[in-house]
């Protein structure tokens, strides 16, 4: 008998999504998390109006670019702040799927290694991620 | 490849998940997909009921508990699952095919002028 769930993914583990980003090509040391959060900058030096707790800065983003931010929400979700000029470039679409796939993977492989569970993981020629997860009684 | 118990989970491209429990008996199906839509912190969009998870929920009715009714507790606050059991709580194939739950959660980027 099998039964499956479809859904999408929702940031709230910034453990997780710093790992994401490492998986994404960011070295850990880009990555700044914050207790609380701080301004980010354009590529100018000017200090934007958003706000965020994971932040990663514009020189580790690309030439031109913007600091790129996820700001904790009061639901304990986090919001990404992305500029149009890096949505078109090193954030496009394509990568910020990938950040969110990377993101699901490693709340799952989190979650189940918690339950003293088994996790495999493999990547389809289809660019989708099958992760397995055994040990269950 | 597991013989036994296992989740299969396929995460697509785009981020969204397909969560299988793969050769579980009983309601127990659903607190193992549950686990895992509960680290998603997916949003159900659609619930399409099991066999099991019928008899989770016809024993939630009787007994106001239940493993159906336990899963979705685990679901974040912002989760709206629809439910389409079997009315009939016939074990159809057609209801076989229906035994699946669909969730969602909306990701906002919020992007900023260069």
């Amino acid at each position: 008998m099998s039964h499956y769930v479809e859904c999408q993914t929702e940031f709230h583990d910034p453990q997780a999504l710093v790992a994401a980003l490492t998986e994404c090509g960011f070295d850990e040391s880009q990555i700044e998390v914050h207790q609380e959060a701080v301004p980010l900058y354009g590529y100018r030096g000017d200090v934007r109006p958003q706000r965020a707790h994971i932040v990663i800065r514009r020189q580790h983003v690309g030439p031109a670019a913007n600091d790129v931010g996820w700001q904790r929400l009061l639901d304990g979700t986090y919001r990404a702040w992305i500029s149009e000029y890096d949505a078109r470039h090193r954030f496009a679409l394509h990568m910020q799927n990938r950040i969110k796939q990377e993101y699901a993977y490693q709340v799952i492989r989190r979650q189940a290694r918690t339950s003293g569970r088994t996790v495999t993981r493999e990547r389809l020629p289809s660019g989708e991620i099958e992760v397995t997860i055994g040990g269950y009684r | 490849m597991l013989r036994g118990k296992h989740v299969k989970i396929i995460i697509a491209a785009d981020g969204t998940c397909t969560v299988d429990a793969v050769n579980f008996t009983g309601p127990s199906c659903q607190t193992a997909t549950g686990e895992i839509t509960a680290a998603l912190g997916g949003q159900i969009d659609h619930e399409h009921l099991k066999p099991e998870a019928r008899g989770g929920e016809q024993s939630r009715r009787v007994s106001g508990g239940g493993l159906a009714c336990s899963f979705l507790r685990h679901l974040p606050p912002q989760t709206k699952p629809m439910l389409h059991p079997n009315p009939a709580g016939v074990p159809t194939g057609a209801s076989r095919n229906r035994n699946k739950k669909l969730c969602s959660t909306s990701l906002h980027y919020m992007r900023t002028p260069p």
